[in-house]
């Protein structure tokens, strides 16, 4: 994330709290207006129905825009995958012009952007390994859940997404279900995602929405542990009814690397530009 | 532990904004040493209504001849009595005005109170056929139990029932006697929809203007607009009279609009917005039905750009108010 965004996200965080004690009656009104010109917060940050209004509308402006370019050129799906990824790279690009923007970062437009800019990416990913490199259906499966997977988590590392968080850690179970052994697989990595999230809950030193994705991660590998122990489940099979459906015909190691190079990638153009949420802990309170 | 609100209490303090016994309170607060689990609570008993209800449904699906009939109904109908009582014994007296609730538990009682009111009624029109071919009318029956019940006990989740089964009783009507003329009568459907929906929104008007439950104005307010908007765009995407339904929705849309950006209503004027959206969008794609051509898509791409602009300066403009 980019350190100015992390220093409001803690301003608001402040903020949030000092309304939560006004509310409550336990701070007055001049106590109330120190705090906020204490953590002054340039965000413009409108209520949950206006940023899912907002949301909604981008989405619809994006695939209307895609529709049109697609409907008027007609590619072949060679040709359709490179508009895919193009209209993905403008959606990041306008993300991340948005998220520097205090007006704009908090209104929805900049989460929409980028949830059509990984989904557009991976779509276009998925066209890419089983239409125009003809790679089986499982096998480009698996590598577009590993994609999926990791594109998800550099989207929650960049732009401090608990819901991107959440979809990594599905794709990654989805994955891992896949494998064989799933369900001992599920069992340990669940385990070990608890183990790695817990002492990041309360960590200073990560944004507060990077907090926030470590609550989901946490979340996630509860389920997941749960999930397969759970009589239930072992009785249905809902585990194993999610392995592949044939034997492979196709190695999956060269989709596998596909996916790993198109989304190392963004990636590490994400990483690149991440300035460290470290040197901005405890600014706040400094 | 919020590490930043920690930090912030700690220099708050050192600048004395905050004395030190209200710091020493929101530490704990901060640091989670005093948590509240309201919400927990309350989403438990949501779904423990939910599941009882349901785990009463399917018990009584499979051993209902074990028990028999008259046991289940009269089982039923005293797990209502009994949950019914507890509400009236432990509610405040009615009053118009918004009344707290005694306890948490209060309103998921009520709820799984009526919701076996209901299951009760339907069980027995369904084993002893008491209105036959008029079963509908139970809807009625329980929506009307449900009006009564929001207003004495000043329930909002119980009015949204309320709402949503009295809209079933017409929709289900209408759609059984279409059914049974051998016609699928879309147009009626939709006149009970635009007619329930501004039946509620009047009701919504007149709960703010007269003051009479004015906290039930959103509940009212919103299904209203549901009913309304949504019947008036599935005129749009009929194939017939399409316009004058475009006409209508368009004014009523607009309306909507004006009227929650003057009130300040966020969830009224998002109802609006994408109720002309849906609306512009069908007229733009009207010319262009058979043609395979990009402009439709372009032109509904730019009616998004300009919804969101009306969405940013009329959120800039509600802020300010």
């Amino acid at each position: 994330m980019r350190p100015e965004s992390i220093t409001w996200e803690r301003a608001a965080e402040v903020r949030a709290a000092a309304d939560g004690w006004r509310r409550a009656g336990a701070i007055d009104g001049p106590t109330h207006d120190a705090i906020r010109r204490a953590y002054p917060d340039p965000c413009v940050t409108p209520s949950a129905v206006w940023r899912v209004l907002t949301a909604v509308m981008v989405t619809i402006v994006v695939l209307c825009a895609l529709g049109a370019v697609a409907v008027t050129t007609r590619p072949r799906e060679p040709g359709f995958t490179v508009l895919l990824w193009l209209f993905g790279a403008a959606c990041v690009v306008a993300t991340e012009y948005m998220e520097a923007s205090p007006r704009l970062a908090r209104r929805g437009v900049a989460g929409a952007a980028s949830s059509c800019g990984i989904v557009l990416f991976l779509a276009g990913l998925g066209l890419f390994l089983h239409v125009v490199l003809a790679i089986g259906g499982d096998a480009a499966f698996d590598a577009l859940l590993l994609a999926s997977a990791l594109t998800w988590a550099a989207g929650a590392w960049r732009w401090g997404s608990p819901l991107f968080a959440g979809l990594s850690a599905a794709s990654l179970f989805v994955l891992l279900a896949r494998l064989p052994f799933g369900r001992v697989v599920w069992v340990i990595v669940g385990s070990a995602l608890v183990g790695l999230a817990t002492p990041r809950l309360d960590d200073g030193a990560l944004a507060p929405s990077h907090r926030r994705a470590a609550t989901v991660v946490l979340l996630a590998g509860i389920a997941a542990v749960y999930v397969a122990l759970n009589v239930y489940s072992l009785d249905q099979g809902a585990l194993e009814s999610l392995r592949r459906f044939a034997p492979q015909r196709v190695p999956s190691t060269a989709a596998f690397a596909v996916a790993a190079v198109a989304t190392a990638g963004p990636a590490s153009t994400f990483m690149g530009r991440h300035s460290g949420s470290s040197d901005e802990a405890g600014n706040v309170g400094s | 532990m919020n590490p930043d609100v920690v930090a912030a209490i700690a220099r708050l303090r050192s600048e004395h904004v905050l004395s030190s016994e209200q710091a020493a309170r929101f530490n704990r607060v901060a640091r989670r040493h005093l948590v509240s689990v309201r919400v927990e609570v309350r989403a438990l008993l949501y779904v423990g209504v939910l599941l009882l209800t349901s785990g009463v449904g399917l018990f009584v699906v499979e051993h209902h001849k074990d028990i028999g009939r008259w046991a289940i109904a009269t089982s039923l109908a005293f797990a209502a009595v009994a949950c019914l009582v507890w509400v009236a014994r432990s509610a405040p007296p009615f009053a118009w005005s918004e009344v707290e609730s005694p306890s948490v538990a209060f309103d998921y009682i009520l709820l799984l109170s009526l919701l076996l009111v209901a299951s009760d009624l339907a069980y027995v029109e369904a084993q002893f056929t008491v209105l036959g071919p008029r079963w509908v009318h139970h809807l009625l029956v329980v929506g009307i139990v449900y009006v009564l019940a929001a207003y004495r006990w000043d329930s909002r989740v119980v009015l949204g029932l309320a709402l949503g089964t009295l809209a079933a009783w017409r929709g289900v009507s209408v759609s059984l006697l279409a059914d049974s003329l051998g016609t699928r009568d879309a147009d009626a459907l939709r006149a009970n929809a635009v007619v329930f929906g501004v039946l509620y929104v009047v009701a919504a008007f007149l709960s703010a203007r007269l003051d009479r439950k004015a906290h039930f104005e959103e509940v009212f307010g919103n299904a209203g607009l549901l009913l309304l908007l949504g019947g008036l765009a599935s005129g749009v995407m009929s194939e017939r009279d399409w316009e004058l339904w475009l006409v209508a929705l368009l004014v009523v849309a607009g309306a909507v609009i004006w009227i929650s950006f003057r009130f300040g209503r966020s969830m009224y004027f998002a109802e609006g917005v994408l109720a002309a959206y849906v609306g512009l969008v069908r007229l733009v794609f009207a010319p262009f039905a058979y043609a395979m051509t990009g402009t439709p898509l372009l032109l509904a791409a730019l009616l998004g750009v300009a919804a969101l602009a009306l969405v940013f300066v009329a959120h800039k403009r509600m802020s300010a108010l």
